[in-house]
């Protein structure tokens, strides 16, 4: 049988020319981006601006027509990589995370900032704090909370003894994949992974891959290793991994509790702007007595300011004594806000605002608001 | 001709009216695990909160002041049982949001009532006990849907049931397969008008004594005054119950729903710390105040 490849040749010359066209389109996009940087720089303003970006990414894909060429989802991810590579050509971004590579924490980092990112590796989160509030790195991304764990109690430790400010949250589906160096399933032998991957994914390796020899290793990193070096040994990670480790997905979705997801905090040194549907985070002590609590929280009522968290942690400084830590609806320079919190601090006995951010789409596990 | 199938069993001359509830065929005390506490041993069980769940900061500021002062679960109705339907009638699942809210600020475990059915899936995702009230306490069709459950059921005894009668709502969700059951005594109608109903503190003794099953007692809605609360607390603990229920608002003067038989904190906080003083002396204990707690250097 014969192909007749004539009849690609014009469309072919199509594509050659728009793609041509896209190039001189994205050199100049990023010429101006980089334009830009320079006078960021000059008004000493950060390189990243993420209610920018955003604001950027909602207006195209709302755009978009359904039916015509790509749907919005695709677009956004066409967007999202030349927006986080033309802010790369204004100035690379450093990031902290909680390492070693391979982690979730890794895995939302490069969600959040792309791969030209530079990535910082923290051993624990204290670390990942100071790298960030010392200034050699631009941001800290901190696990906040779990579906299923619960708050992270070390990050709200952290969160009362630092200058960093909360610019934005994310939320990551823990979402496991199985990926190998060559991609090809039947000559698996070994699949290696850190246990609690392992564990998530328990009952479709068993449906799965029966037989094949489960291997616990010191962190997904150290399977992926594993993976890279020996062809019939895979591991289980986020999929956002292979690309960083040059690994094939061979089966995406694996994880056998689809609704568990991390929340991160993004932290920096400076404060994000009023968007508008903006959420603020603080913490404060509460008089030692009785209904010192209800006297705090009745300011926001009377306020009309809705309360979507409200966690307690253990003073570390004073035994039996707590520290409170509170989300609401607004941001801290609104006028409602600012005479809310302020009624909020007459009766604590100490209050720090912590950063506004705008809340991830899903929010983990929102107080009820009252209606 | 004899029949092909085999006849059914005859009822025996004298069925016994519970099994599964009674001592006789498991002598030992049931112990019911909840968090890092267990119901029915040694611990004194308080469930404390508002009547009914209401508005922030109502539900949120109470749970934290009965978490402060030691109570081990956290008590709130969403779904009301009223004698008027002109009463309140709870917030609903906007109230059971609200109670998991005050879960996640305590960590401490919530009770919270099922009034029907249909209604079992949906508390139950929220609640770590559901609650029968006294009104349901005969409502077998609700007590064989939660025999089908695996969390802990509060059995409220009924306004007009026998220690037997009690026993038998128990063995419902017994035999649908629940052995989590905490019985409450709440008071029963007498002729007497002086209290709202009677507290019928041998009850405490006579359940003891037929069942393995663990009791609380509450004072509350038995007396219907916030003032009888405490004495009649130290006397259940002194009769033997394995814990209380009691009721604490914020602000009982405004509260939506039977205010005037609520404590205020500080109140419960005074109750609590007589309570762990005397728990030692029935064999009991009060854990959740630890010792080096100012709160009682303050009040030695």
């Amino acid at each position: 049988m014969t192909v007749d490849t004539d009849s690609l040749t014009p469309l072919r010359q199509q594509i050659d020319h728009l793609d041509e066209r896209l190039l001189e389109l994205i050199q100049q996009r990023a010429r101006v981006a980089i334009e830009l940087g320079k006078i960021k720089k000059n008004l000493s303003l950060p390189v990243m601006d993420l209610v920018r970006e955003r604001t950027v990414l909602t207006r195209l894909t709302q755009n978009v027509t359904p039916g015509q060429g790509l749907g919005s989802e695709a677009v956004a991810a066409v967007f999202t990589e030349i927006i986080k590579t033309c802010r790369e050509a204004q100035a690379p971004i450093k990031v902290a995370f909680l390492g070693p590579a391979g982690t979730f924490s890794h895995a939302a980092a490069l969600q959040q900032f792309g791969r030209l990112a530079t990535f910082i590796p923290g051993d624990d989160l204290t670390e990942v704090f100071r790298t960030a509030e010392s200034g050699e790195a631009d941001f800290a991304l901190v696990p906040f909370e779990n579906t299923t764990e619960g708050i992270v109690g070390q990050t709200l430790d952290l969160l009362t003894a630092t200058n960093l400010r909360v610019q934005a949250t994310l939320n990551l589906r823990v979402n496991l994949a199985l990926m190998s160096a060559h991609g090809d399933i039947s000559r698996l032998k070994v699949i290696s992974s850190h246990p609690q991957a392992l564990a998530q994914c328990r009952n479709w390796l068993a449906l799965n891959m029966p037989g094949v020899e489960l291997r616990p290793t010191v962190s997904t990193a150290a399977g992926a290793t594993l993976a890279i070096n020996d062809d019939s040994c895979a591991v289980i990670g986020h999929p956002a991994l292979a690309s960083f480790y040059k690994l094939n997905v061979m089966s995406g979705g694996i994880e056998d509790f689809q609704h568990n997801q991390t929340c991160f905090l993004i932290l920096s040194r400076d404060d994000s702007p009023i968007t508008g549907h903006d959420r603020t985070l603080m913490w404060f002590a509460a008089p030692h007595n009785s209904g010192s609590l209800y006297k705090c929280l009745q300011p926001l009522a009377d306020a009309g300011v809705n309360l979507t968290r409200l966690h307690s942690r253990p003073n570390p400084k004073s035994p039996w004594e707590y520290l409170f830590f509170l989300e609401l609806e607004g941001h801290f320079k609104e006028e409602g806000v600012i005479k809310a919190i302020k009624a909020l601090e007459a009766e604590s006995d100490k209050l720090t605002i912590l950063g506004s951010y705008e809340p991830p789409e899903s929010p983990i596990n929102p107080l009820n608001n009252r209606s | 001709m004899e029949p092909t199938c085999s006849p059914a069993p005859k009822p025996q001359a004298k069925a016994p009216a519970y099994k599964l509830t009674s001592r006789v065929t498991h002598p030992q005390n049931s112990l019911i695990p909840l968090g890092s506490f267990v119901i029915g041993g040694p611990e004194f069980i308080i469930m404390a909160g508002p009547c009914s769940v209401e508005a922030d900061p109502q539900m949120l500021g109470t749970a934290w002041d009965v978490k402060v002062a030691g109570a081990h679960i956290i008590r709130g109705g969403a779904f009301k049982p009223r004698s008027s339907p002109y009463s309140f009638q709870g917030l609903a699942e906007e109230g059971l949001k609200k109670l998991a809210s005050a879960r996640e600020l305590t960590g401490l475990a919530i009770v919270t009532e099922v009034m029907d059915s249909t209604d079992v899936d949906l508390v139950s995702s929220y609640a770590d006990i559901l609650q029968v009230g006294a009104r349901n306490a005969q409502n077998f069709s609700l007590l064989k849907r939660l025999g089908q459950l695996n969390k802990p059921i509060l059995l409220k005894r009924g306004l007009m049931n026998t220690v037997e009668e009690f026993l038998c709502s128990a063995e419902y969700i017994l035999a649908g397969g629940n052995p989590n059951v905490i019985l409450c005594e709440r008071g029963i109608r007498t002729f007497e008008t002086s209290t709202r109903n009677t507290l019928d503190l041998s009850s405490v003794l006579a359940i003891k004594e037929k069942s393995h099953l663990p009791v609380i007692v509450d004072p509350s809605h038995a007396s219907g005054k916030a003032h009888y609360v405490a004495p009649l607390s130290k006397a259940a603990l002194a009769v033997g119950a394995d814990g209380l229920m009691i009721e604490v608002h914020c602000d009982p003067a405004n509260a939506l729903c039977d205010g005037e038989e609520s404590l205020n904190p500080e109140q419960f906080k005074e109750l609590m710390l007589t309570l762990k003083d005397l728990a030692p002396h029935f064999g009991r204990q009060i854990s959740t105040i630890a010792n080096h707690n100012p709160q009682l250097a303050e009040n030695a």
